[in-house]
């Protein structure tokens, strides 16, 4: 989608038509339920997460300055917000535990990740997969949306970059230390320690 | 030879996203977001109301009344204590003359 059309769809979102918030919804789900997922790794939970993220571009519309591309802001809801949810989840998780601690054994049940497998990894690759998922799940948060942005949704470096409100410099430094930290716990994982 | 072997599992694991497709948000995505919304569209009233029925507003608000509620309370206690004790005080000291007299008294007398 070109300057043109993110212009003429902005003005049209801002005067409320249903018509062009459909389109923009319809045009961008897959683009935002992918990084969702990739980082929340959880179907349901980045399904509802996605909305969450239409909601606010619904919501609001108005303050945006049309500056960056519609897919950048768009993609920018999306990591700050799935990143949210992960953070929020692993809050539960933490008092789940303590919760277990006083014999409460349900939330051992509830905190037993079951392994992820993303919808587009072909199916020779399911089981590595999941273990660098697993993996992924460990890195910084930056790290993880720069590598989720770079190997999911295929952004270069400078559009990680304006996404993430850094210099392609800092994106690449990013990817480097993210897949150095990932190579060592896929080696911790495969030598069984 | 098993070190290399765990060194190409992970070099595969690393690549395993390589090439991956999009997932995609499921039919209906919209007609959900659309439902979401109007619930979220709810009236200004409805979410104050919602806001203040929560657990941890509405028990914070509760400790805040009832800690006004004792300054206050305490206040008054405290005033009403000192104010009654010098009315008495004064009254009885009136009623049976318990002022001390001085020389300037008898000056005033005569």
């Amino acid at each position: 989608m070109d300057r043109f059309t993110d212009q003429y769809l902005t003005e049209a979102l801002k005067k409320g038509e249903q018509a062009a918030f459909r389109q923009l919804v319809e045009t961008w789900k897959d683009m935002v339920y992918n990084t969702v997922l990739g980082i929340v790794q959880h179907e349901a939970d980045a399904e509802d997460v996605a909305q969450e993220v239409f909601v606010q571009v619904y919501q609001s519309i108005g303050s945006f300055r049309g500056d960056a591309k519609l897919s950048t802001w768009l993609y920018r809801i999306a990591v700050t917000k799935a990143l949210d949810h992960v953070k929020k989840r692993n809050r539960k998780k933490r008092w789940g535990r303590v919760y277990s601690l006083f014999g409460d054994k349900d939330e051992s049940i509830h905190n037993a990740v079951p392994d992820f497998h993303h919808p587009g990894v072909q199916l020779d690759n399911k089981e590595r997969a999941a273990v660098l998922f697993k993996a992924l799940d460990q890195l910084p948060d930056r790290q993880k949306a720069v590598f989720v942005l770079s190997k999911l949704e295929g952004l270069p470096a400078k559009e990680i970059g304006e996404v993430m409100d850094m210099n392609a410099a800092t994106v690449e430094g990013l990817m480097h230390r993210a897949k150095t930290n990932l190579r060592k716990l896929l080696e911790k994982y495969y030598s069984g320690e | 030879m098993k070190k290399e072997h765990h060194q190409e599992e992970t070099e595969a694991a690393l690549r395993s996203l390589d090439g991956a497709g999009r997932a995609g948000a499921g039919e209906f995505f919209f007609t959900r977001l659309q439902a979401r919304l109007q619930q979220k569209g709810s009236s200004a009233w409805e979410r104050a109301t919602g806001w203040i029925a929560r657990p941890s507003i509405a028990i914070i608000g509760l400790c805040i009344i009832l800690l006004l509620n004792s300054i206050i309370v305490i206040r008054q206690f405290e005033s009403s204590v000192s104010g009654t004790d010098q009315a008495t005080l004064q009254a009885f000291a009136d009623e049976y003359r318990l002022q001390v007299p001085t020389v300037y008294d008898d000056d005033k007398a005569e």
